[in-house]
């Protein structure tokens, strides 16, 4: 009896375990209910009413031409620019609003418009001017490509207004990393469909979105003697922070007129180009970094093209797995090695986020050629050289931002009040040691590569023995093999 | 009642195994391919010879003056909880001196986002992962770490290497190098491009 009542009890705990597994597993769920987007025109009286703007609205008339308020204007002290103020758009999304207004002329003589944006973030308001340029070459239904200049709401008082336009920067990753820095603070959006909801909020609706950063430095006063602090994110973002899509064409399909179809990009012409003896004539320099593998250090070129004339700048070695590249108006791209016996013969995670500076940085006429390069050896293997170029410029900058974000709010290491900047680096240094961990399990490093970023809208390219043609990498299945399709 | 005890037990061991199912830290293969809730763990405790105090010091031949003096202090945090799987994982801090001036520590630091030394997923190496390591043991592991100047706001990575020395005592051979400044704008170029530690090998003894 005894026996069969411990067996009962048995078999009731067994038949229990799935239920008891099932109510312990992890729930998920949205911790901001989704909902829909509500845009409204305001008056600015009706945006002094709103008693948490108050503060702000007064400390943004103590920054402006007073008088000017009753004009339905706000003119900045300096004259820089104009608010205009006769309509504003206030836009509900979630639990959050934002104010988007007009600027009278822009602030950047090459934007098309620029808004003015209230965001709130906490339990204060963030601004910044949005600007808008049009771009021809996107054939979509927001023509523009954007970048935000972020306005320090600490910035807006009568005493340091006058500079304002001097002392505010262009934050690093501005386009981008800004957008991830407004999902931070708004985790039920989506980072950059966020925003363009913003801006394409209606048929009404011209132009919107948001953000700014303000940057608490935790590590405020801890630098040492003599040490200024390099990445402080209010001292030195020169950056422009401009970005852009690649060509959509809407070409006649079967079965369909005007589907979008994108346009493959030209890598094969750029990169032909940059080891032909009457283009960039790179070859010499990535034959030298071939000589160079054995060594302790990285060597590499900066390569520029300053008015259509190109030029190959050797970057000072060193005597570590790190060379840094120097971005810029006239600067198209770069070729480093990787030592043989200290690191992975494959691009990392961080060299994947200097294509994106590479590209951010240089010249609208010289983004179609930007590529990074690397010349590398799977001991005993020959060395080869590989080559990295961007498909979709805008898909690659989102695909980085959704990566380093996911790092970030998801690494215990990383202090959410450090600045956006800070967190990346960080974050940068966390997923080459994830890339690291993908090669180690896979040393097919060209597909552990190609799966990692099989979605980035980037191409890796392989040049042959005598690096005189290139071919693409590519693979049909993450588990191989990796194709190549030469380019002539 | 031993047998419902038993079986209590036996339960109990199956709902903690099925919440975080136990996989060697060796088979992570990075956050994508991470399951959900696994407790990626150093089962055969590479780890643990690393743990505790190691100091590197360069004494000067000729007036017998220390030139270099680098301490380093590891331990093993478990479980380490990365939102959707848990590792094992090592953090540390160090002190930095040169001329018996102190350039850098982080012995002081008790937070836990401001670590001198710490890491990302797999840490353990076998020979034949970059670093490449000709001589290492195939039973032994060699432990890759980020070390990070937060002075300079820039890391790198330190790569530890186990091995006994000639008085038979246990010594570490630390490999620092990278990671420095990505980019840098041509007509703004940064202060710093490294840590104030400089990359190269150096050799920790136990304390």
């Amino acid at each position: 009896m005894r026996k069969t009542k411990y067996l009962i009890i048995g078999i009731l705990l067994l038949v229990s375990i799935p239920l008891i597994l099932v109510n312990c597993q992890k729930e998920t769920f949205d911790e901001v209910p989704q909902t829909g987007i509500t845009v409204k025109k305001i008056s600015f009286e009706d945006l002094k009413q709103k008693k948490q703007l108050a503060k702000k609205i007064d400390a943004i008339k103590k920054a402006f031409d007073v008088n000017q308020l009753e004009k339905s204007n706000i003119v900045s002290n300096d004259g820089s620019f104009t608010i205009l103020t006769d309509e504003i758009l206030q836009t509900i999304m979630g639990v959050d609003t934002t104010y988007t207004m007009r600027i009278e002329m822009p602030t950047d003589s090459t934007a098309t418009f620029e808004n003015f944006v209230i965001r709130p973030a906490d339990s204060t308001y963030l601004f910044s001017i949005f600007r808008f340029y049009f771009d021809e070459t996107q054939d979509s239904d927001f023509p523009y490509t954007l970048s935000a200049l972020p306005v320090n709401a600490s910035l807006i008082n009568s005493g340091e207004f006058d500079n304002l336009l001097k002392q505010t920067i262009w934050v690093e990753d501005c386009m981008f990393d800004l957008y991830c820095e407004i999902e931070l603070l708004n985790p039920c959006c989506d980072c950059l469909q966020w925003v363009l909801e913003q801006v394409c909020c209606g048929s009404d609706c011209d132009g919107g979105g948001n953000g700014s950063v303000e940057d608490p430095d935790p590590n405020e006063g801890e630098d040492e003697g003599g040490e200024s602090d390099p990445n402080n994110g209010e001292g030195n973002g020169e950056g422009s922070g401009s970005g852009s899509g690649d060509p959509y064409s809407s070409g006649n399909v079967p079965g369909g007129v005007g589907v979008l179809q994108p346009i493959p990009a030209p890598h094969c012409e750029e990169l032909n180009n940059t080891i032909n003896s009457e283009g960039a004539n790179i070859k010499p320099h990535l034959e030298n970094l071939k000589t160079k593998l054995q060594e302790e250090g990285e060597n590499g070129v900066s390569l520029q093209n300053d008015g259509g004339t190109y030029n190959n700048v050797t970057i000072p070695p060193t005597n570590t797995n790190t060379i840094t590249p120097p971005v810029g108006n006239a600067v198209y791209g770069a070729a480093h090695m990787h030592p043989a016996y200290s690191t992975f013969p494959m691009f990392s995670w961080g060299d994947v986020y200097t294509l994106s500076k590479l590209y951010q940085y240089t010249s609208s006429d010289l983004k179609d050629e930007v590529t990074f390069m690397l010349v590398c050896a799977d001991i005993p293997q020959p060395a080869e050289v590989y080559a990295l170029v961007i498909d979709d410029a805008a898909a690659f900058f989102l695909s980085l931002n959704n990566e380093l974000q996911n790092m970030i709010n998801n690494n215990p290491s990383i202090d959410s009040s450090l600045p956006i900047a800070d967190k990346i680096e960080l974050a940068i240094g966390f997923l080459n040691d994830d890339l690291g961990n993908e090669f180690i399990v896979d040393a097919d490093f060209e597909k552990a590569f190609l799966n990692y970023f099989g979605d980035y809208n980037i191409s890796l390219f392989k040049a042959d023995g005598a690096i005189s043609n290139w071919s693409k990498l590519s693979l049909d299945s993450p588990i191989g093999p990796v194709e190549e399709t030469p380019c002539n | 009642m031993k047998q419902i005890s038993i079986t209590i037990t036996l339960l109990l061991t199956l709902i903690s195994y099925a919440q975080n199912p136990i996989i060697d830290i060796e088979e992570f293969s990075g956050k994508r391919n991470a399951i959900e809730n696994a407790y990626y763990k150093d089962i055969n405790n590479f780890m643990d010879p690393y743990i505790g105090t190691w100091v590197y010091t360069e004494i000067c031949p000729l007036t017998g003056n220390e030139i270099v003096y680098f301490k380093i202090v590891l331990e093993k945090e478990l479980m380490t909880n990365y939102g959707e799987y848990y590792v094992d994982t090592v953090i540390g801090e160090y002190q930095y001196k040169e001329n018996g001036v102190e350039l850098r520590s982080t012995l002081d630091n008790t937070s836990q986002y401001y670590h001198g030394i710490y890491s990302w997923g797999n840490l353990l190496r076998k020979s034949d992962t970059y670093p490449l390591c000709s001589d290492c043991p195939t039973n032994e592991r060699r432990l890759h770490l980020i070390i990070r100047d937060w002075v300079r706001k820039l890391g790198g990575t330190i790569t530890l290497k186990l091995f006994v020395d000639h008085d038979g005592q246990p010594a570490i051979e630390g490999f620092i190098y990278g990671t420095g400044v990505l980019y840098y704008e041509i007509d703004n170029p940064p202060p710093f491009f490294y840590m104030i530690i400089p990359t190269g090998t150096f050799i920790f003894k136990k304390q």
